[in-house]
């Protein structure tokens, strides 16, 4: 029981510090994709996808690359000299139990031009 | 919760509801009272697309620049909603991450294919960092 109040009493001490109390989280501001009219694409240019995730525990750390750039990277993983073009980006979270336990993605599809 | 709100807000502010030239500011937060604040962030950069290398340009691979801004928020007292003292500075801006592009790169004639991510860094709420980090590639 004094075990309990003492992480109770950490804990409330945590969000009284702002409610974190730690976090490192990278979150995508802005891409300028290319279109198919930007890059030398061709009908059978494959499609690749890619994602990026940050997550959050307790309400207090949240850590992770949910950015474009590791979106992207991640998509360009099997054609790293290629270009994407064409690109979807959607977003998925995934939220346990009243948000103790969140995931956020940054889902990348698009096809991979050669330049 | 707050530190579930920090994720989703991020990412919610992050959609780009307008083009990328558009004013769109990215500014530090601190909360509580701002003693000092002397810092430069991001607003807006119309992004170069992939196709925008001019003609002969010679590609020189991936490049990455970052500039921020610093933040200090202390609480006065260990209570749920103390008075903070915050202070903040830096400069975080897009001009600096080019320019850190091409400080690391001399003789980059421009970039491409830029993607633009926004690194939040917090420690105990206290201590505060934010990033603007240019990933793009670069030609000479």
């Amino acid at each position: 029981m004094e075990t309990m109040r003492s992480i109770f009493l950490c804990l409330l001490a945590a969000s009284s510090l702002g409610g974190c109390l730690y976090a490192n989280v990278r979150a995508p501001r802005a891409y300028r994709s290319a279109t198919p009219a930007d890059v030398k694409s061709d009908p059978s240019d494959p499609l690749v996808a890619g994602e990026s995730c940050s997550r959050v525990v307790l309400y207090l750390v949240a850590w992770g690359d949910a950015g474009y750039a590791a979106a992207t990277k991640a998509a360009l993983a099997s054609a790293p000299e290629g270009v994407l073009y064409d690109v979807r980006v959607d977003q998925k979270v995934n939220s346990y139990v009243l948000g103790l336990y969140a995931k956020t993605c940054t889902i990348v599809s698009a096809r991979v031009a050669k330049r | 919760m707050i530190a579930l709100w920090l994720a989703l807000a991020l990412q919610a502010s992050a959609q780009t509801d307008g083009a990328t030239w558009e004013a769109k500011p990215g500014m530090l937060r601190l909360g509580g009272m701002v003693l000092f604040f002397g810092g430069e962030g991001p607003l807006s950069y119309q992004l170069p697309a992939a196709g925008s290398a001019p003609a002969g340009a010679k590609p020189v691979g991936e490049v990455f620049g970052s500039s921020c801004q610093y933040g200090l928020s202390v609480p006065l007292a260990l209570a749920p909603r103390a008075t903070r003292l915050a202070a903040g500075r830096g400069l975080g801006g897009y001009e600096k991450a080019i320019a850190d592009i091409h400080s690391k790169h001399p003789g980059l004639k421009g970039v491409y294919d830029v993607k633009v991510d926004t690194r939040h860094l917090s420690v105990l709420g206290i201590y505060r960092k934010q990033c603007v980090e240019v990933t793009a590639r670069g030609f000479q």
